[in-house]
């Protein structure tokens, strides 16, 4: 067998003693081989998480994070959603305000073309009275 | 009569459903407690530091179960490289900090154990888990994230950044190299 068969068929042994299957340990496996599996399934077996003094405080402190990971959550989903309504609101403002700076414009326009149009006679009128100064009206 | 018929749902899958409901993560959690556990205790010094470096993994786990993606890696090799990069970095500080005096290493061939681990293992257990601790960190990253992360070499692979064949090989060798110490530390003691 070469190396690489054996580096094969070993690592296939390991992946039995971690997925807790049976091994084969026959006696067509060198000694070797034998001890090598031996060590590794103690090693597997060795389970310092059961008498842990963490596991439920760890956990229970998970749960809180999660309780406070979901407040913080809802509080900026509360935040996006007023902040929605503000940009509504200014987008309502704008439009009225355009809306209105329009309206002047267009009334002013009305206005500014709807005005009688000075007759020729106004005009001399106007123009004679300008010619006269106040010293001359006087006198 | 109906029969109900249970369905196992993958960890990629829970750890998805995880992203919108965090209360999902829990059951990652009771699933994979003991794997990171037992790997935090081949590889830290003490039992303080496996409980501190084990609650790490979750908290850091749960705060960024946002951004793990199924696609790009089994949930397994994902929580795994954040419980790895958190005992380097803790074993990395603790070396700056920590001086040894070589008569006393000289002395004793194998780490003490903890009070903790004494009470809790065997006789047995407590001189191989001793005897993984003095092996090159290497070694010891690698037979942990075998036998306590219980991670496929492909899995392991991913993690480490070695080929499939080598994590084969450097298991096999590190494993010879324990059994070779422990033989060697029943020599002394006879």
């Amino acid at each position: 067998m070469s190396n690489r068969d054996l580096n094969a068929i070993i690592s296939f042994l390991f992946d039995a003693v971690i997925s807790n299957q049976e091994i084969p340990l026959t006696s067509s496996l060198p000694n070797d081989f034998q001890e090598d599996m031996r060590l590794a399934s103690k090693l597997h077996n060795i389970d310092m998480s059961s008498e842990s003094r963490i596991r439920q405080r760890l956990r229970n402190q998970l749960e809180k994070q999660i309780a406070m990971q979901q407040n913080s959550d809802q509080i900026l989903n509360g935040e996006s959603k007023t902040g929605h309504t503000q940009t509504r609101h200014t987008g309502v403002a704008l439009l009225s305000f355009g809306l209105g700076a329009a309206a002047v414009v267009m009334a002013t326009l009305l206005i500014f073309l709807q005005s009688p149009e000075k007759t020729a006679g106004d005009e001399i009128i106007s123009e004679e009275i300008e010619e006269v100064s106040p010293i001359e009206m006087i006198s | 009569m109906n029969e109900t018929k249970w369905v196992v749902l993958e960890d990629e899958t829970i750890a998805a459903c995880s992203i919108a409901d965090p209360n999902n993560f829990l059951a990652l959690y009771d699933r994979y407690f003991s794997r990171v556990y037992n790997y935090m205790r081949y590889r830290s010094p003490d039992t303080y530091t496996a409980d501190d470096l084990t609650s790490q993994t979750f908290e850091q786990a749960l705060a960024k179960i946002d951004s793990y993606n199924p696609q790009k890696a089994p949930f397994a090799a994902w929580l795994f490289t954040i419980a790895r990069n958190l005992v380097n970095d803790s074993l990395r500080r603790k070396k700056r900090i920590e001086w040894v005096s070589l008569d006393h290493v000289k002395g004793t061939p194998f780490q003490s154990t903890s009070p903790e681990e004494q009470a809790e293992l065997s006789d047995e257990q407590q001189r191989l888990v001793s005897a993984l601790k003095t092996l090159p960190a290497k070694k010891c990253d690698l037979l942990a994230l075998k036998f306590a992360g219980e991670m496929t070499n492909r899995e392991i692979a991913r993690i480490t950044g070695m080929s499939e064949q080598n994590v084969g090989v450097t298991l096999h060798r590190s494993i010879k190299k324990l059994r070779k110490r422990l033989l060697d530390e029943d020599v002394n003691h006879e």
